[in-house]
């Protein structure tokens, strides 16, 4: 199984992949912005996609929104790991086709958790 | 004719002025009545006039004038203090100095020093994790080689605040850059240019307050080994720097940028489960 972690925080890159690793996902691949992702993820096939809101030139919504508006990339899961915790983020988020939604900060556990529910069977 | 049958006209008048002013006598008494009468309307707003002037000195009365002096007077020590402050935040003899771009790029420092500081602590824990695996295939006790490994990982997700208090300096950076554009825009109002600062009361007052200015920023204060130098006497005192501009990149935040921050209305991770389910 192939990750995509998109941070534009190099420390929370390191983090999410060391979680993935001790939960068992080694093959793991890092993207700084959403613009970055889109790149990666049009020329390499990946299994899920755990990208941070806030970032700069492109959020991690607006990758959402692009990933759901290609074809090619549309089913791809994705799992937003963000700090941004109102209500009407979360309502966005899910409107636009994000499969899970995780509050920083966050623990081993709750990743592994939001990863199961989003693709059953893996790890 | 009496009073009582008297009736006024100006046929009356036309008749006994004509009578008067056919004798010279009459003629005279016509001049000075007028120029009795006309003395005494002058004594009259000469009085008043008086009058006016003493309510006036006196503090009574025309206070629409007073207040009026004093409105102005207020305006005028108001806008002269307003530039002394605009002054005070921007000043003259260091212009890169503004107390708003010192700490604009202090806070950067902050994000710089913490990130820095947070790579180190996550590569120690790295190493323990690799230590932990290490002792295990030793044969070395498994429980605990297991605790050092969760504890490693317990380092690593809180190194994760690195994260939300860099977003959350960041948010203040961009205020203060708000703010700066915004006195950058009054300063150039008010042109305070060469206005004199306005002592601020709440100044550090401490004797040395001169020498004290925290921890020095990338590039600037001298290395341990210069230190070691000095206090060896194997080094010179180094002459003061220059004060130096330091630029600053400048995004241009008009409208208050969104930001990663936990606010009234946010909620937690057990209620967008229940979204989610």
């Amino acid at each position: 199984m192939r990750i995509l972690v998109v941070d534009d925080y190099s420390t929370m890159r390191r983090i999410i992949r060391n979680l993935l690793n001790q939960l068992g996902y080694a093959d793991v691949d890092e993207a700084e912005d959403g613009s970055v992702a889109l790149q990666k993820m049009r020329s390499s096939n990946y299994n899920l996609v755990i990208s941070d809101w806030n970032m700069e030139p492109m959020t991690g919504y607006e990758l959402l929104k692009e990933v759901r508006a290609d074809d090619k990339l549309k089913t791809t899961p994705f799992i937003l790991v963000t700090a941004e915790s109102k209500t009407e983020n979360v309502v966005a988020a899910r409107k636009a086709g994000v499969d899970n939604y995780i509050v920083k900060p966050f623990n081993a556990a709750t990743l592994q958790q939001k990863i199961n529910a989003v693709i059953p069977g893996q790890a | 004719m009496t009073n009582a049958a008297f009736v006024a006209s100006d046929d009356y008048y036309d008749e006994i002025e004509a009578a008067i002013l056919e004798t010279p006598r009459g003629r005279w008494f016509l001049r000075e009545y007028a120029r009795r009468n006309q003395g005494a309307d002058t004594d009259r707003v000469l009085k008043a006039l008086h009058d006016l002037r003493h309510s006036v000195v006196s503090g009574t009365g025309m206070s629409h004038v007073e207040i009026l002096r004093r409105e102005l007077q207020e305006m005028s020590h108001s806008i002269v203090q307003t530039r002394q402050e605009i002054a005070a935040i921007k000043p003259a003899d260091h212009p890169g100095n503004s107390r708003i771009m010192v700490a604009t790029e202090e806070l950067d420092a902050i994000v710089t020093a913490t990130e820095r500081a947070t790579s180190d602590i996550l590569t120690a824990a790295e190493r323990l994790q690799l230590l932990a695996d290490d002792l295990t295939t030793t044969g070395a006790d498994q429980r605990l080689c297991d605790e050092v490994a969760n504890l490693a990982t317990h380092i690593l997700m809180a190194c994760s605040f690195q994260d939300i208090t860099g977003q959350r300096t960041t948010k203040v950076v961009n205020v203060l850059r708000y703010l700066e554009q915004r006195v950058n825009a009054m300063i150039e109002i008010w042109g305070v240019e060469g206005v004199k600062q306005r002592l601020f009361p709440d100044g550090d007052k401490r004797p040395d307050a001169h020498l004290i200015s925290g921890p020095p920023r990338e590039g600037e204060g001298i290395l341990q080994d210069d230190v070691d130098r000095l206090m060896s006497g194997d080094a010179t005192e180094p002459e003061a720097p220059a004060a130096q501009a330091i630029p600053l990149k400048r995004p241009e935040p008009e409208a208050a940028p969104v930001m990663e921050t936990e606010s009234a209305g946010d909620i937690d991770q057990s209620e967008i489960d229940r979204l989610f389910a």
